[in-house]
C-alpha cells in the first residue's frame, strides 16, 4: 500500500468500515511509515476536536434583543397562510 | 407542514455501532502501538430536543435560536449573514409554531430549514464562485498533503479538551473552507449528520459527500497543524508518545 492509497482510505479506515484485508494493509502501512502514521494521528485528533466545540453559540447581545422585536411584532400581525420559503 | 423526514437520523451511528462490534475493530484495539481504536460516534444529531415541552416563542428563542445561529454562522462563515438567516428562519417559524406536533418534529424541520436558508442566503449573495475550489487545486493540495513534511501534534490524544483560544482557531480554520467544502464538514463533522441526510440535504450524491468531507477534513488537519504542531516541552501531550521527532518518506 502507498501513501496515496492510505490516503484515500482514511476515513474508513478510522470509522471502522474497512475489510479485514485492507485493515491489515493500512496498519502494516502505518507501523512502518511515520508520515503516514503522524497524518493519521493528527486527522484523527482534527475529527474528535471539531467535535467538541459548541453547538450552540450565544446571540450577540444587540441582534437578541432586536430579534426578540421583530418576533414580537410578527406574532402581533394577523395570521396568514404561509408557504415554506426553504423547508 | 414541512415534509419532514428522520430517515437516516441513526444511520451513521448505528454503522459505527456495527463496526465497533466486529472482529476487525476488537484486533484494531488490541495492537495499541500500531493501531488506532475508531472513532467514537458523536453526540445525537443537531437541535434535539431534551424534553417534549410546550412550543412558545419564548421557548423557541432562548433554546434554538443559539443552534440556528450557530449553524449558519459556520456555514456561511460570517455574523452578519448569520444574524439574517437565523432572523428569517425564527420568523418562518413563529407564523407556523402551532402547526407543530412536538419538539421533536421542530428541531428536526429547524435543522433542515436552517440549512436550506443558509444555501439560499449565499446563493442570494452570488458567493459561491468567489470561493469555488478547482480541481487544480485540488490536486496541488492532495500533492502536498503527501510530500510536506509533518511533525508530531501535542495535544490531549482522545478526548480533547478546547480552549477557546483552541476553538477560535478551530472556527477560523472551519470559516476558511472553501465553501462546497465546509457545508458538508459542519453538516458532517460539527453537526454530525450521516453522509446520506448530507446528500440528501445538500442534493448531492453520498459518493460526492464523502469525497468533499475527505478534502475537507485534510484541509482541516493542516489549517491545525499550524497550531497545534509544537516543539516538545510544552505541557501538553504528544499525540503517540512512542513517536519519533521526525516525519518518515513517503512511499
Amino acid at each position: 500500500m502507498t501513501c496515496t492509497e492510505l490516503l484515500q482510505l482514511l476515513d474508513d479506515y478510522l470509522t471502522g468500515q474497512l475489510f479485514y484485508e485492507q485493515q491489515q494493509l493500512v496498519e502494516w502501512h502505518i507501523s512502518s511509515c511515520e508520515h503516514c502514521r503522524t497524518q493519521v494521528v493528527s486527522y484523527r485528533f482534527t475529527i474528535q476536536a471539531v467535535r467538541h466545540l459548541p453547538r450552540e453559540v450565544p446571540l450577540p447581545p444587540h441582534f437578541a434583543h432586536r430579534l426578540w422585536q421583530i418576533m414580537q411584532e410578527e406574532l402581533a400581525r394577523p395570521q396568514e397562510e404561509t408557504k415554506d420559503r426553504y423547508g | 407542514m414541512p415534509a419532514d423526514t428522520e430517515k437516516g437520523q441513526g444511520e451513521k451511528t448505528a454503522s459505527r455501532e456495527s463496526a465497533t462490534r466486529s472482529g476487525a475493530l476488537v484486533h484494531l484495539r488490541s495492537r495499541p502501538g500500531t493501531a488506532l481504536a475508531p472513532l467514537a460516534p458523536p453526540a445525537t444529531t443537531a437541535l434535539a430536543p431534551l424534553a417534549e415541552r410546550p412550543l412558545t416563542p419564548e421557548l423557541v428563542f432562548r433554546e434554538y435560536a443559539p443552534r440556528i445561529y450557530a449553524l449558519a454562522r459556520r456555514m456561511l462563515g460570517n455574523d452578519a449573514d448569520a444574524e439574517d438567516v437565523t432572523q428569517d428562519v425564527l420568523l418562518q417559524v413563529v407564523r407556523k409554531l402551532n402547526t407543530f406536533r412536538g419538539e421533536s418534529q421542530l428541531g428536526t424541520w429547524l435543522h433542515r430549514v436552517t440549512v436550506n436558508a443558509a444555501l439560499a442566503h449565499r446563493a442570494k449573495r452570488a458567493s459561491r464562485q468567489k470561493h469555488e475550489t478547482s480541481e487544480v487545486e485540488d490536486a496541488t493540495f492532495d500533492a502536498a498533503v503527501l510530500t510536506s513534511p509533518v511533525k508530531r501534534w501535542h495535544a490531549s490524544p482522545e478526548e480533547p479538551i478546547l480552549t477557546a483560544e483552541q476553538a477560535e482557531i478551530i472556527e477560523k480554520a472551519i470559516r476558511q473552507l472553501p465553501e462546497p467544502y465546509r457545508d458538508v464538514y459542519v453538516l458532517a463533522d460539527v453537526e454530525h449528520l450521516s453522509n446520506a441526510e448530507i446528500a440528501e440535504r445538500l442534493g448531492l450524491s453520498v459518493a460526492a459527500v464523502k469525497s468533499r468531507l475527505h478534502r475537507a477534513r485534510l484541509r482541516m488537519r493542516a489549517a491545525l497543524a499550524r497550531y497545534f504542531e509544537q516543539e516538545a516541552g510544552t505541557d501538553s501531550q504528544p499525540l503517540l508518545p512512542d513517536d519519533p521527532p521526525d516525519g518518515g518518506s513517503i512511499s
